[in-house]
């Protein structure tokens, strides 16, 4: 049953990710990258669109489900919109992925073998996380951010990864750490391997087997990858769920890949490279004045705007926060501000006055000279007393208590105190 | 001065696994780099600049090792440039395996009792808590770490005095959890201590485990009864209830 919805849910993300990487793709003019590397940005773009979504929703108060179905709604949207309004460039794309997919069936087969090997090992590592439990502490970090908003529904702004794992429990109903340790290597795994192998694919060309031995080296790093605990994110096999591993395999490896891209493009451009283009120029220069090809300026720009946005909302939920902090302090002072205990002491009797908001008690009395003075001292807090509590037996208290009232001094009521040693 | 050393060892001894990977990767660095200046000025296609690693450290260790074995004795045909190729990339395999530690293996991970990835005998504890705690919102509870650190994963409603503790960083921790960490250190803890504590705390319940732990006192001669014994964990809850 977990098989089959990691697979279920593996296939959906793949098919997801694979039509945002190839909206991401058509708009950045990159028409003949590998269904791969499609998949891996495609994967990060909507997990970064989830991320956003979280922060914007968490802002708003918007419970768990409203955020995932946002999410689906937009990618939804984004995808079918961007897809519909340039058709006519399906087919040059189908036609790019069968010629890739072509080549690679002409390869050697000793690279098959190296490929399957490679796979297998990738494999390995995606059953081992699955069928086993770290022994270190720190897996549970963060994962009761997930098993929060699966129970109550309430997002949390600072773990963006954990409540989509949250929103996928609820969606498919199964527990967060089910989801998170038996299902997610299915899904996260694949992604980080993907993004190598994209990679690759910029450091080495078509040279498979080259490419081949760079991911057969990754694959070494994971498995003999352990350094410490403080590092625990860097590695794969023991932390693909979290977000900061999803920062440095995914969002870096994302930057890098467009930085290699820069400089491919300017290599090309410098003439140093002899390469084909797919697109006709002019007509691409045409649907840029038109506006139908999102040039780096506006994807810069609309970057630039979300990071704004971004900035905007962390700015806002800082000063909620503080806010609040501020809040609770001022609550914390007040409370102690509310009670305040004071004692009177003649020497050999003892009188506790607790001074509440709104009134007095009194706990016990004085000796018979030092009566006076124990008068003063209450009226001066100007508060009337609620209840004098007297010591059963003890004529010191009694008297005073007397005294005072006989002087003028308010007192609700008084009560008798039985001080008697439990014994069983 | 051998205090000072003692101080640097302490220093190594705290971070060289943290630098075993940056060793790593600044040695790829320098063999990107070295590799660049020595090709053929005419053949720039495949140069990469060393410094656009950093943002994926990984990704630049393996394309130098791949590099390196690309380019030594690239225009060798013969079965011996093969094979030293082929030692080269065992070598650099060995670097790979001498920087860290083997992660799929007993020393890091065991083999998972079901889909929830916590043993069945916890699963067993935590759902009895939480059928017995049915009403109250939240169940503060006082467990050894081992226990705690899977309490508020399993349900919101836990709210354990401590879970994962920094051992170099106690302070963070309250001074209830302090004391009752402290104590569950021991194979003997004080339980008179441990029941104060969590008295102190607001703890409803205690979780022990009597395989680990042999008090001299039960936490039931100090105002807590046990309500449940699944395998080796014993759970205690506050005689009347609430706190």
């Amino acid at each position: 049953m977990i098989f089959l919805l990691a697979f279920i849910l593996f296939t959906v993300f793949s098919v997801l990710s694979l039509i945002a990487g190839y909206v991401i793709f058509i708009r950045t003019k990159h028409m003949d990258e590998s269904l791969v590397t499609l998949y891996a940005q495609g994967m990060s773009a909507i997990v970064l669109i989830f991320c956003v979504l979280n922060t914007v929703c968490s802002l708003l108060g918007a419970n768990i489900k409203f955020t995932g179905a946002l999410w689906l709604s937009v990618i939804f949207f984004l995808e079918l919109v961007f897809i519909f309004r340039d058709t006519r460039l399906f087919p040059v794309f189908v036609k790019e992925i069968k010629n890739e997919l072509k080549k690679s069936f002409e390869q050697p087969v000793i690279t098959y073998i190296f490929g399957a090997v490679i796979f297998l090992l990738m494999v390995l590592q995606i059953v081992f996380a699955t069928g086993h439990v770290s022994s270190s502490y720190s897996v549970f970090k963060g994962v009761s951010y997930a098993t929060m908003a699966y129970e109550n529904g309430n997002i949390e702004v600072s773990h963006p990864m954990m409540m989509l794992y949250a929103w996928l429990s609820v969606l498919l109903r199964v527990h967060p750490l089910t989801m998170i340790f038996s299902i997610l290597p299915f899904v996260m795994i694949p992604v980080y391997y993907a993004f190598e192998w994209s990679l690759s694919g910029k450091l080495f060309g078509n040279d498979k087997n080259i490419r081949l031995l760079m991911m057969l080296f990754f694959n070494i790093i994971q498995i003999w990858g352990f350094f410490d605990e403080k590092v625990m994110f860097l590695n794969v096999i023991m932390s693909y769920y979290r977000g900061s591993t999803f920062f440095v395999y995914a969002i870096l490896p994302m930057i890098l890949w467009f930085i290699l891209d820069h400089l491919e493009k300017k290599k090309e451009a410098d003439g140093d490279l002899d390469t084909e283009t797919t697109f006709d120029e002019d007509e691409e220069e045409l649907d840029m004045k038109n506006h139908r090809i999102v040039n780096a300026r506006t994807v810069g720009i609309v970057l630039i705007i979300s990071v704004i946005l971004f900035a905007a909302a962390v700015y806002i939920l800082n000063k909620k926060i503080n806010s609040l902090y501020d809040a609770t302090v001022a609550l914390e002072t007040r409370m102690g501000e509310g009670i305040d205990i004071k004692e009177f002491d003649d020497g050999s009797n003892t009188c506790y006055v607790i001074i509440k908001k709104d009134g007095m008690d009194v706990y016990g009395g004085s000796g018979e000279e030092k009566r006076e003075e124990l008068l003063d001292y209450l009226k001066g807090f100007d508060k009337k007393i609620d209840t004098w509590y007297l010591t059963k037996g003890s004529k010191e208290d009694k008297a005073s208590y007397e005294y005072c009232k006989d002087k003028g001094l308010k007192v609700d009521r008084a009560l008798y105190i039985d001080l008697e040693e439990y014994t069983e | 001065m051998k205090e000072l050393l003692n101080d640097l060892i302490v220093i190594y001894d705290d971070c060289k696994s943290f630098f075993k990977p940056l060793v790593l990767f600044l040695v790829s660095v320098l063999a990107i780099s070295l590799m660049n200046d020595s090709e053929n000025k005419d053949d720039n296609g495949s140069r990469v600049s060393p410094a656009v690693f950093v943002l994926s450290f990984f990704t630049g260790i393996a394309y130098a090792f791949s590099l390196a074995i690309k380019n030594y004795k690239k225009d060798e045909k013969r079965l011996s440039g093969i094979l030293v190729r082929v030692v080269a990339c065992f070598l650099f395999i060995e670097a790979i395996i001498l920087s860290g530690e083997r992660v799929i293996g007993n020393d890091h991970f065991y083999r998972t009792e079901n889909a929830l990835h916590i043993s069945t005998e916890k699963i067993a504890l935590m759902d009895f808590i939480l059928k017995d705690s049915e009403g109250s919102s939240v169940v503060r509870i006082a467990a050894p770490e081992e226990i705690a650190v899977c309490l508020r994963p399993y349900s919101s409603r836990f709210d354990p005095v401590f879970e994962q503790v920094d051992i170099d960083h106690l302070d963070k921790l309250t001074k209830e959890g302090q004391i009752i960490y402290e104590e569950f250190m021991y194979n003997d803890p004080d339980m008179k201590t441990v029941a104060d504590a969590a008295m102190e705390a607001g703890c409803t319940y205690i979780v022990t485990d009597n395989e680990k732990y042999y008090p001299e006192f039960k936490l039931s001669e100090f105002g807590y009864e046990l309500v449940s014994c699944i395998g080796s964990l014993e759970v205690y809850k506050l005689k009347g209830g609430d706190v």
